[in-house]
């Protein structure tokens, strides 16, 4: 007869009695749950000092204890297990180096969780090798717990840049982070001016110095860190601030700063700030490179928001240039066709009233009605074809553009386009070669233009050319209103405009 | 401020007409601010007077005003006698 061994309860109770392991459950606030028999013995902690109290306020050393929460935090967040090498202080006042394993448990009843931790005490394994040795080895395990510490701190300022919070927002919590992470007493954001200052867009001090405040512009030469980083494109450092007589200097002297490092923030392929550290102490060599990845994220906030920007300010655009369309339409109708219509009914009228008393009179009224009337009907077609030229529902962009083109004061050869295109598409490239042939004709002073369509895979490109004397402002509010127009259909918009050579613009549009 | 010589029937087709006729376009000019006709029976005089925003509206509105007030004294027969313009000072309706 054979008794069946079950995983039970019991054999958790045994097994944590009797491992040599340390084993410690702790909850979400880091509260110790659990605590056995090897924890007491690595740490001469009883269970009854530990149970129910923070882990903080006993075992985890005060200077690990921010990274701590950040441990707990990351793990209730994402229930993944983070495996960690760390340091417990034992009731005595030593330290214990412990490789902790650690896994997230449910309760029984499914409300919230507990983390349950197992770890391996390396304190004497380590102390009995050479001393050399153990102290590479402690070395590296510190420098793992700090790469970790710094991935986190990346992980959430990669966060709120990713949910789209203001650019202030992640300017102050670079500041925060970096200065955590690098172990520096403070950090700044800085934008530069396109001069030689820049201002403070984000800043935080652990001691509330306070020499900058956001807001604040600051001159930045090439004595100044953010200065060097900016004229060199690379980080950039002040090793020591007693060896310079300047006024940044004297201010961060006066702050009790030795030294400064700085590293450029690059978006759109120009150097667009910094992020500066300072400390009392000389800052070690890789702090410039652990700046770098802070200022990717940076870069991608203010790239992002900038997109943002450019798209919110491109929608109003496009709602105004509507309005006003709008508006000029009403214009057109008021002031042409409808007081035409009235004149027309008054000459009418008058007919009317000539038609007993004088009717020799009658040939020269009706005849100047005529006359009205077929000049109210062109305005009425012009004004029609403005709104959506019959040509391009009958005929096709090609052929619609030709149209226009006649019109026009300006020699326009079109080229033939073979194919029928989607309708947005063929009315989104119409208005685009409407506008800007309106534009030659308005502005170029040129003698003829051109237009050329290219199908490509996916794509209609077009191109608009003329032989004028160029120089258009890429940001004028006709181009603009032509880039919103491309733009809103998926596409891009591109001008060039060399004074006295002419202008070509190049519209590319998605098929789909 | 139009200035015509009006019998009561011309004075009277004439209002017609910029009643149905003008007011209704007059309305969406921009800058139109109103219009007041008073006429003198006995003497058989009729004034026209229409009030601008500003010089501005006035002048851009000369034109066609020109054109349909000539058209309106041809389709009653009144005479004109005189078109001025003049800054109000006071208004007080």
């Amino acid at each position: 007869m054979s008794t069946e061994f079950v995983l039970g309860d019991d054999f958790a109770r045994v097994l944590t009695e009797t491992t040599q392991a340390l084993v410690c459950v702790l909850d979400s606030g880091g509260r110790i749950l659990l605590f056995n028999d090897a924890c007491e013995r690595t740490t001469g902690y009883g269970r009854d000092e530990v149970i129910g109290r923070d882990a903080r306020e006993s075992v985890i050393p005060p200077e690990e204890s921010e990274a701590f929460g950040d441990v707990l935090a990351y793990i209730w967040r994402t229930r993944l297990s983070s495996p960690q090498v760390g340091h417990w202080v034992t009731k005595n006042g030593d330290r214990r180096l412990i490789a902790w394993s650690n896994r997230l448990m449910p309760a029984v009843d499914g409300e919230g969780s507990f983390l349950v931790t197992t770890g391996i005490d390396l304190t004497e394994s380590a102390e009995e090798s050479e001393g050399a040795l153990s102290g590479d080895v402690e070395a590296k395990l510190a420098e793992v717990g700090r790469l970790a510490q710094e991935q986190r701190a990346l992980r959430r300022v990669a966060t709120l840049v990713a949910s789209e919070a203001t650019p202030e927002r992640v300017f102050a919590a670079v500041s925060e982070e970096t200065s955590r992470v690098l172990e520096v007493n403070a950090s700044a954001v800085f934008r530069y001016e396109g001069d030689d200052t820049a201002t403070v867009v984000g800043r935080h001090d652990r001691e509330a110095v306070g020499i900058f405040s956001v807001g604040d512009r600051i001159f930045a030469d090439d004595n100044t860190a953010i200065g060097r980083a900016r004229d060199t494109g690379l980080p950039a450092r002040i090793e020591d601030y007693f060896a310079i007589d300047t006024d940044v200097a004297k201010t961060m002297r006066e702050a009790g700063y030795r030294s400064t490092v700085a590293a450029p923030i690059f978006v759109s392929g120009i150097p667009w700030g910094a992020i500066a550290i300072a400390a009392r102490e000389a800052l070690p060599d890789e702090s410039e490179a652990r700046l770098m990845g802070f200022c990717e994220l940076v870069s991608l906030a203010v790239a992002s928001a900038q997109a943002r920007e450019d798209l919110q300010s491109s929608r109003a655009r496009l709602v105004k240039t509507g309005d006003e369309q709008r508006r000029k339409l009403e214009r057109n109708l008021h002031d042409g066709a409808q007081q035409r219509l009235v004149s027309l009914a008054l000459t009418l009228r008058l007919a009317r009233a000539k038609l007993e008393s004088d009717p020799g009179a009658l040939e020269p009224i009706l005849a100047g009605a005529a006359q009205e009337l077929d000049l109210a009907l062109e305005e009425l077609r012009e004004l029609a074809r403005g709104l959506h030229p019959a040509a391009l529902t009958e005929q096709g962009l090609a052929p619609a553009v030709r149209a226009l083109g006649e019109r026009l004061p300006v020699d326009v050869r079109v080229d033939d386009l073979d194919e029928r295109l989607p309708d947005y598409l063929e009315a989104t490239a119409y208005y685009i070669c409407s506008e800007a042939l309106t534009n030659v004709a308005k502005h170029a002073r040129a003698e003829s233009a051109r237009v050329t369509f290219h199908r490509e895979p996916g794509v209609l490109r077009f191109e608009i050319s003329d032989d004028g004397r160029g120089g258009a402002d890429g940001r004028g509010s006709g181009i603009l209103g032509l880039r919103d127009r491309a733009e809103s259909a998926g596409g891009t918009l591109f001008v060039i405009s060399p004074p006295g050579k002419g202008t070509v613009v190049t519209a590319t549009l998605p098929l789909d | 401020m139009h200035t015509l010589e009006t019998t009561p029937e011309q004075s009277d087709t004439g209002l017609e007409i910029v009643r149905d006729q003008l007011l209704p376009w007059l309305r969406d000019v921009s800058g139109y601010r109103g219009l007041i006709r008073l006429l003198d029976r006995e003497n058989g005089k009729t004034l026209v007077i229409s009030l601008w925003a500003d010089e501005e509206a006035l002048r851009a509105s000369t034109e066609a005003g020109e054109r349909l007030a000539e058209l309106t004294a041809q389709t009653t027969g009144a005479t004109r006698v005189a078109i001025e313009q003049y800054e109000a000072t006071l208004f007080d309706v």
